[in-house]
């Protein structure tokens, strides 16, 4: 039977290039911090490292999440989405062994997925340095093993997906839950988007001259719809939401931050490395959003805007031709200045800070955002960050490959968490 | 806890398949039919010293430009692309569908992944090592990116609606026919692309090795053997099998072919460790009650269970069978392709659905291969020997991927 109630987020974790923690993320981001930096977790010298920079999760410590010790959780992609999820379920009040998870189900979106143990683990293989590949081998490099270990560290017992759709996986991830749930098949699920950096891929987009090269400013490499960028910065984190009915919030006291509304996604149709300037996929999906949402309702829009001339453009494009004039009244920002393109937790981080921004009535401003492209004619939020009360955000979410995913986010009723002193 | 979809009138009207066996749907059934197997001595890589494993069931060479009739695409492709596009290229014609204006914007691609990044990473990483990197620029990030085939196939097939890609192990391809199912319940999609390519890479067959998966029998005539107390592990394998989806009421005004109709998709996850992990190649038998809880066993004709060939598996789905079917469980036949495919990671699951989809069209269970001394033996009603004759109205295709995930789809002989 379908459920026709809202669908609410009730608990939030991240680990960001900007800190650990969703409060730690959101404070940074209003203050204009950026958490890009010279890669510090793996050598970058020689030819094969054009860029050198990098939006790194700072150092943490999963230890203190580990409930059942699992190799495949050793890996930089599992430590990253270890605590995220810890954070998020304790943030939810909900208990690992509970009834609550054992019905739960755990959707799992990454781009790379174990890319970076896969990378050690061939390293040694292809230079001979191992007289065998080691037994575990198998359960540290399979991706759904990051999966599976996570819901057994945590006793959620409902489905385990594992879902990889380049960049928008976090979103795509959320957007599978959501219709799970709408259906009616289920009242709760938990959502994470994770990726870490991986040497070998870090090197291969390096040398297609995608990245940016400002290795000696790198505060101020990620310029979002900038007439001034020189690429993009890659970037990692980890994000959990969870994500329940109302009435099952409601039935165990849960507190909720925000509520989702209707998702859509696309497909550009296009070649790999092709992007469709005038982002008519894009348009489409933001126009089925709008099917159900009108346009006057949407107080702010926060865009994907990897600081790639082509994306930033067709982004800006299809928000202009998918609101016309009305696209000058509403405040658009992207968040990759901050913390470049962190792959699967990207999308996901847009949606904590457009939780958190209708919380506190902050728009965080698009860092380096100082001459707009041509073409790129939005209201955008520069240089500092702007104070608007607002109770719907649209979500622009984009992945390499041509997918398009928008959704959007409510202020949703007076029981919700209260705001902080972030952005005062 | 059982999850379920009941996909309201959905059904298979499009089946490509690369196995083994052959390109194509006709060689998979003419050999399944005979009990003919494509497990052969590995000669694609050198096999390592330190492993027994010597078999594996690789896809015969064929040129995907006479596929596809592309040739410029078709020379980039990487291996596992090549099975990706090949299977897909060939349901879309088996489901004779021009896929044009509208109907691309409501048509979604579901791919299920397993192994997908080891082969491409490997050749780069030995570049990388001899300082030659540059030599294979510009690096196609479309070959070593999980996202890649769903991304090249809507390029390719101009399919602009939802496209979403799996990665659960041996469950990846159920997972994104779930998600295809539950897009057509929510009204998203009114055509889905289902398909599940897998690669045997050197990488991937020396960790399954590694992990004691794999039998070490040198006798390709003699492994693997599903349900056998004599298994010893299965046999690695590989190829490709896409699904074309349509609304009944659709493909019917249109006259097109209907397959079968997909009436139900359970999951059941119990999360595990993964191999090497003793828990993570076995799993209590009462695991399966649920799974098979509550279906018709008066009208289910055959179930294709998973029989890997590995012995701690198959006996828990055997004796798990066996519980949930109680007193039917005699009389409702059991068999398993992979005795004759081998292991193909997640693309078995597919190579399942195919099987059954012929069975239900055909009126023939195919028979399994190897199989001599049977668990439960005299308890369930295995198909050995040769291929048995039978009006199939509904058909079950049981699946295992490691982690823990069971799952079960439900088929329909079409009216």
């Amino acid at each position: 039977m379908e459920s026709k109630g809202k669908l609410l987020i009730t608990g939030m974790g991240a680990l960001s290039p900007l800190g650990i923690g969703v409060e730690a993320f959101w404070e940074a981001l209003v203050r204009g911090e950026c958490g890009v930096r010279r890669v510090s977790n793996f050598p970058v010298e020689g030819p094969l490292y054009q860029s050198k920079i990098a939006a790194e999760v700072p150092s943490h410590d999963p230890i203190p999440w580990i409930k059942e010790t699992d190799p495949a959780l050793e890996g930089r992609y599992g430590s990253l989405a270890l605590p995220a999820l810890g954070m998020a379920l304790q943030d939810a009040g909900l208990e690992p062994g509970g009834d609550v998870l054992a019905r739960a189900d755990l959707y799992v979106g990454s781009a790379q997925e174990t890319a970076d143990t896969l990378e050690k683990s061939l390293d040694s293989w292809v230079k001979g340095e191992l007289e065998r590949i080691p037994a575990d081998a198998f359960s540290r490099v399979i991706p759904h093993a990051v999966t599976s270990a996570l819901a057994r560290n945590y006793r959620i017992r409902g489905r385990a997906i594992s879902l990889t759709s380049s960049c928008s996986s976090g979103v795509l991830a959320l957007m599978l839950c959501t219709d799970w749930i709408r259906s009616g098949k289920s009242e709760i699920g938990v959502v994470v988007g994770a990726d870490a950096i991986s040497p070998l891929i870090f090197a291969g987009e390096s040398l297609t001259g995608e990245l940016s090269k400002r290795n000696d400013d790198p505060a101020h490499a990620s310029r979002p719809f900038d007439r001034d960028q020189d690429g993009y910065i890659i970037g990692e984190g980890a994000v959990a939401l969870v994500v329940e009915t109302d009435s099952h919030a409601q039935a165990r006291g849960a507190r909720p931050y925000a509520s989702l509304g209707p998702f859509a996604a696309t497909t550009d149709g296009t070649s790999f490395r092709y992007i469709d300037q005038e982002g008519t996929q894009i348009s489409r999906c933001l126009s089925m959003v709008l099917q159900e949402v009108p346009a006057d309702r949407i107080d702010h829009i926060s865009a994907h805007a990897p600081s790639i001339v082509a994306l930033d453009r067709a982004e800006s494009k299809a928000i202009r031709r998918t609101f016309g004039e009305w696209a000058d009244r509403i405040p658009v920002t992207s968040i990759k200045g901050a913390i470049g393109n962190p792959s699967a937790a990207g999308g996901l981080l847009q949606i904590v800070s457009a939780v958190l921004g209708i919380r506190d009535g902050v728009i965080a401003p698009t860092l380096n955002l100082e001459n707009p492209l041509p073409g790129c004619d939005l209201n955008y939020v520069q240089r500092s960050p702007r104070r608007v009360k607002m109770s719907t955000v649209l979500i622009s979410a984009h992945g390499g490959g041509g997918l398009n995913a928008a959704l959007t986010v409510h202020a949703c009723c007076s029981e919700s968490r209260r705001g902080n002193s972030a952005g005062s | 806890m059982v999850k379920a979809v009941l996909p309201n009138d959905v059904v298979i009207t499009g089946l490509g398949v690369i196995s083994p066996l052959g390109l194509g749907r006709e060689p998979l059934v003419e050999a399944l039919a005979q009990g003919v197997s494509a497990v052969r001595p590995l000669t694609r890589f050198p096999v390592e010293p330190w492993t027994q494993a010597r078999l594996a069931a690789t896809v015969p060479d064929f040129s995907l430009e006479e596929v596809t009739g592309n040739p410029k695409e078709s020379a980039r492709a990487s291996p596992l692309f090549k099975f990706a596009w090949a299977a897909a290229h060939l349901a879309l014609q088996n489901a004779n569908l021009a896929l044009e204006g509208e109907l691309r914007e409501r048509t979604g691609i579901f791919v299920g992944l397993s192994w997908f990044i080891a082969e491409y990473l490997e050749r780069l990483l030995k570049k990388k090592h001899e300082g030659r990197l540059h030599e294979i620029l510009p690096i196609r990030i479309e070959n070593i990116h999980p996202y890649g085939s769903a991304g090249q196939l809507s390029y390719l097939y101009k399919i602009v609606g939802p496209t979403l890609t799996f990665s659960a192990a041996g469950q990846s391809a159920i997972q994104a026919l779930e998600a295809a199912l539950l897009y057509f319940e929510r009204g998203r999609i009114d055509t889905a692309l289902v398909l599940s390519p897998d690669v045997l890479s050197p990488y991937r067959f020396h960790c399954e090795a590694a992990a004691g998966l794999v039998s070490s029998s040198s006798d390709p005539e003699n492994a693997p053997r599903p349900y056998d107390q004599g298994a010893d592990g299965a046999v690695p394998s590989e190829g490709a099998v896409a699904l074309v989806l349509e609304r009944g009421q659709a493909a019917r005004a249109r006259g097109a072919k209907i397959w079968a109709q997909v009436r139900e998709l359970r999951t059941l996850s119990r999360p595990s460790r993964f191999p090497p992990a003793p828990e993570g190649i076995g799993y209590p038998p009462e695991t399966l009650t649920g799974l098979l809880n509550q279906l018709d066993w008066d009208r289910i004709s055959v179930i294709y269970g998973d029989g890997k060939g590995i012995p701690s598996l198959d006996e828990a789905e055997a004796r798990g069978i066996r519980q949930a079917l109680g007193s039917h469980a005699p009389r409702v036949p059991l068999t398993s392709v992979q005795g004759c495919l081998g292991d193909a990671a997640g693309t078995s699951a597919l190579f399942q659905v195919a099987a059954m989809v012929q069975s239900l069209s055909s009126s023939l269970i195919f028979p399994i291969r190897n199989l001599e001394r049977p668990f439960c033996g005299q308890e369930l009603d295995y198909v050995v020997g040769q291929s048995r004759r039978a009006e199939i109205e509904l058909a079950v295709g049981l699946s295992y991927g490691w982690g823990g995930s069971h799952s079960l789809i439900l088929l329909q002989r079409p009216e």
